[in-house]
């Protein structure tokens, strides 16, 4: 798989000393925000080889632009590059790939033991288990989001909520499984879930 | 492992709303700045962003396929599904046409300009071979032929189309192009390459020409290809038939075909600006890179040219490329007033 670029940029970049300048901040840029550029776009992909691929082309994107402000401008614009590199991926996919996808890249680095494909099956076993603890209106805005890509806006029209209940629903599902992976009991997570403040 | 400190219940509340907005605004530039500020604010609080984050991949696995997720979506399942299918792309058009009336203008003048081609050609490919090119410069040119099928050409690419004698003949020089194929049983759509022809009835395909071989893909529809003997009679030693979603490799020198299963919008993605690759030797991406530029990228060493590269090249930003490319892989880029070239970091040559 390609590897996420360590940018020693070594050798090759002499004689050009302005856009050597400019490479050496977008390089410094990533170096800062690497984990965090993975970590926000693994809310859109599906797995973290998806995630370098696409932190790469976001590179590639910045070392284009012609005259960086500061760096803290780049970095907003570091991450909506790389966010509107992902949301084209998204868009380019239908379920099919998606499913093949997941089958392809997601293999582990390192060989899995027998013990830790059980457990992973039971974290599987125990995360349909605490989605089925919700409400179906729970169940239905999160799979709408998280499985068919709908946007808030378009989730509540079809189900006649405003946006604001369906985000609650979405992040309430989300939190309630976390704390039931975590080992809660359903009725702590459930008084978690519900005290959340939104 | 469980979760007893109120605290570290809340924290991981807190990164499960970021993660829901992170996801639904992703733009949003505030938002954004604040998530980092909170996130650099604990190492805490970014582990807490990593196991929920570790929660929605494995949402994937627990309902891999439509089957499971129409359980969740419930009653309503099959009309949301159609409606969101729907919805996307309708967002495309709705996005088109708002995007001002200089776009508006340019769309309705490209459809005068096609409307007017396929007027002249009526009359003229009846009579004559024409031939169809485009230059380095141009990303893809789309042309429509007399039947109502389309040719997207890739860039230093020619085609010529003889449509004499109700029949419909192209000959694709090396290069690449995307064939969308009007329907007609009467008059199959064929398609020579080399020594390759690849006949069409109503399809999309793309055909690429290179040195050595020659790549059929089939996005939609079956086309048949077929091999001339070495002869170069019409009595051909090979066939073979290819579905939507196959790409068949056939290489010249040892008339041999290979036959596989790949994600034919990847290949044909150049037709947007984008070359994509999956372990794909280098020699064969810097081999597609050189026909978008009039600067070839010459590979010095052939240890180079058997690197695999997976990943995206953007045709407009090819020196973007190249200069990522010495921290992905091990070679060096070496820039001469004659071009550019790629050298392994072992031999250390100077120059």
């Amino acid at each position: 798989m390609f590897k996420m670029p360590q940018f020693n940029n070594s050798g090759e970049s002499s004689g050009r000393s302005a856009s050597a300048n400019h490479n050496e901040a977008v390089s410094e840029l990533f170096r800062a925000n690497n984990r965090a550029l993975i970590s926000f776009l693994l809310t859109h992909l599906l797995n973290e080889s998806e995630a370098r691929e696409v932190a790469q082309e976001a590179y590639i994107k910045l070392l284009q632009l012609d005259r960086p402000e500061a760096v803290s401008f780049l970095r907003s614009y570091l991450f909506r590059i790389a966010a509107n590199l992902a949301i084209d991926r998204i868009r380019r996919r239908n379920r099919k790939d998606r499913i093949e996808r997941l089958d392809l890249f997601d293999e582990p680095a390192v060989a899995v033991s027998a013990e830790d494909e059980v457990t992973a099956q039971q974290d599987l076993a125990l995360v349909r288990q605490a989605i089925a603890e919700l409400k179906p209106s729970y169940q239905t805005a999160f799979a709408m989001n998280k499985f068919l890509d709908r946007s808030i806006a378009d989730i509540a029209a079809a189900m006649d909520l405003t946006p604001r209940m369906v985000r609650v629903y979405v992040t309430r599902t989300v939190f309630y499984c976390r704390l039931r992976l975590d080992g809660c009991s359903q009725d702590a997570a459930y008084k978690a879930m519900m005290e959340l403040p939104s | 492992m469980t979760v007893n400190d109120q605290n570290e219940i809340l924290r991981l509340g807190r990164a499960s709303e970021w993660l829901v907005r992170l996801r639904n605004e992703p733009d949003s530039e505030e938002q954004l700045t604040a998530w980092l500020h909170w996130r650099d604010q604990d190492p805490a609080n970014a582990d807490a962003f990593r196991r929920v984050q570790t929660l929605w991949g494995l949402f994937d696995k627990a309902y891999p396929t439509p089957l499971e997720t129409d359980v969740l979506l419930g009653a309503g399942a099959h009309r949301w599904r159609e409606a969101s299918s729907r919805g996307s792309a309708i967002d495309g058009l709705v996005r088109l046409f708002h995007s001002g009336s200089r776009s508006r203008w340019a769309i309705a003048l490209a459809c005068a300009c096609v409307i007017g081609i396929a007027a002249f050609w009526g009359w003229s490919i009846n009579e004559k071979t024409v031939s169809l090119a485009a230059s380095a410069g141009t990303a893809h040119r789309t042309v429509t032929l007399p039947d109502g099928s389309f040719v997207d050409l890739g860039p230093k690419t020619t085609v010529t189309v003889d449509f004499r004698r109700g029949q419909r003949r192209l000959q694709l020089y090396p290069g690449e192009a995307y064939f969308t194929v009007r329907s007609d049983r009467k008059r199959p759509f064929v398609v020579r390459a080399g020594s390759l022809n690849v006949t069409a009835v109503g399809t999309a395909f793309d055909v690429k020409h290179e040195l050595d071989r020659v790549s059929v893909t089939v996005q939609d529809g079956v086309v048949a290809v077929e091999a001339e003997g070495p002869d170069r009679t019409q009595t051909s030693n090979a066939s073979w038939r290819v579905a939507s979603g196959y790409q068949l490799v056939y290489f010249t020198a040892t008339a041999a075909a290979t036959l596989s299963s790949v994600d034919a919008t990847a290949t044909i993605a150049w037709r947007e600006g984008r070359l994509e690759y999956v372990s794909a030797p280098l020699a064969s991406v810097v081999a597609d890179i050189n026909r978008y530029s009039d600067r070839p990228i010459v590979i010095r060493d052939s240890s180079v040219a058997g690197l695999t590269f997976t990943g995206t090249v953007f045709t407009d930003s090819i020196d973007g490329w190249l200069q990522s490319l010495p921290a992905a892989l091990p070679v060096r880029v070496i820039r001469e007033s004659g071009g550019v070239s790629l050298a392994s970091i072992d031999n250390a040559a100077p120059h």
